[in-house]
């Protein structure tokens, strides 16, 4: 075996060796990105799908067939204060109106997640139990606004949520995991998403 | 042998690397898209709540000859066109341009255009006609653009105008 062999083998092995490091990175990087990218996925998905309810619901406030039901924004609104909104409206067009509360738990509830800020969202019809639309919500907040777009400090007392004309929700999610940013360093990082919308409370009342 | 392998490393983990950074851009660029909706949901929101026309903010109008003349849509004395908190009726977020800063680290650029338009024309895809007179629709389209974002999102609305008697 002449030297140019040798040195040709040694080459070889070399190339090799540094082509399975770089499938290894390459590995390891794509079980990262998948796991960030599902996680990703799937709260986009959860919040547009939360949206659509908050959506629906808070267009209907004091939406009714029946004028005599709801005759101002103080019976629409019921309870506002900057975790927890009441409203009342006839949400299933079933001709009667139905009242539905959201608000947001304790941190405690989900102790069990690496998050030390998530929260469930809950949504409550009338009476009936509390259902929990999502487990990613860290920041749930209502700010309320007057007919001359003046805040109006939270809690509004119950005599005063007839001022009430605009509703401004924040809604922010993150992964309750945190994903690795490389396969070496485990640093708590969560995906995030944000939505921010104004919400005018009075356009079914003026409607009439 | 070892040029072709060297090769083949190399192209492997550019294609590895681009489909990664793709699939990253469409993710951020999704994230964003959401919070560029939510805004423009809330300056359709705002402006569906305001008074059809500036004609109409204290009274009752029954002809479209006395509607504001489609030349002279957009703000009114003593409105500040880049606060639309000032503003009183629809067609006010004519030419109106606002930029967002305090969301997702990045900045959006908002900007709207109102135009009168006929539901009996083209009615399949709204506001993508202008009416060349006052009618009782006007339409709304605004456009939200990001610094990340790579695409514009468009979203129009149709208000008309009525009344009770």
């Amino acid at each position: 075996m002449g030297y140019t062999t040798l040195l040709d083998i040694l080459g070889a092995f070399f190339i090799a060796g540094i082509l399975l490091l770089s499938l290894r990175q390459i590995g390891n990087n794509t079980v990262i990105n998948l796991q960030y990218y599902t996680k990703d996925y799937t709260m986009q998905r959860d919040l547009a799908q939360l949206i659509a309810q908050i959506e629906r619901d808070f267009k209907r406030i004091g939406y009714t067939t029946n004028s005599e039901l709801i005759t101002s924004t103080a019976d629409a609104i019921t309870q506002a204060s900057d975790t927890c909104i009441t409203i009342v409206g006839d949400f299933d067009d079933s001709g009667t109106v139905q009242s539905v509360k959201y608000y947001v738990g304790s941190v405690s509830e989900l102790s069990s997640t690496h998050n030390p800020n998530d929260r469930i969202l809950y949504r409550q019809v009338g009476a009936s139990a509390a259902q929990k639309i999502n487990y990613n919500v860290t920041y749930f907040h209502l700010d309320y606004y007057d007919s001359f777009d003046k805040a109006i400090t939270t809690p509004v007392a119950t005599s005063s949520t007839g001022s009430i004309a605009t509703i401004q929700i924040y809604v922010r999610l993150q992964s309750p995991d945190t994903y690795a940013t490389s396969i070496d360093n485990d640093s708590a990082k969560y995906t995030d998403l944000y939505w921010r919308q104004m919400r005018v409370t009075a356009k079914n009342l003026k409607n009439r | 042998m070892t040029l072709i392998a060297m090769m083949l490393l190399t192209m492997v983990t550019t294609r590895v690397n681009t489909q990664i950074s793709d699939i990253d851009s469409i993710s951020t660029s999704s994230k964003y898209a959401l919070a560029a909706i939510s805004l423009a949901e809330s300056k359709i929101e705002y402006a569906s709540n305001l008074a059809y026309d500036e004609k109409t903010v204290g009274a009752v109008v029954n002809t479209t000859s006395s509607l504001t003349p489609v030349a002279s849509l957009g703000i009114d004395s003593g409105e500040n066109a880049y606060v639309d908190t000032t503003f009183d009726d629809f067609d006010d977020y004519n030419g109106f341009k606002d930029t967002v800063k305090n969301m997702m680290s990045t900045v959006y650029y908002i900007s709207c255009t109102v135009n009168y338009v006929d539901p009996l024309v083209n009615s399949s895809i709204p506001g993508k006609t202008a009416a060349t007179s006052p009618t009782w629709s006007k339409c709304l389209n605004i456009m939200v653009t990001g610094k990340n974002m790579k695409d514009t999102i468009r979203m129009s609305v149709v208000n008309s105008y009525w009344k009770f008697r």
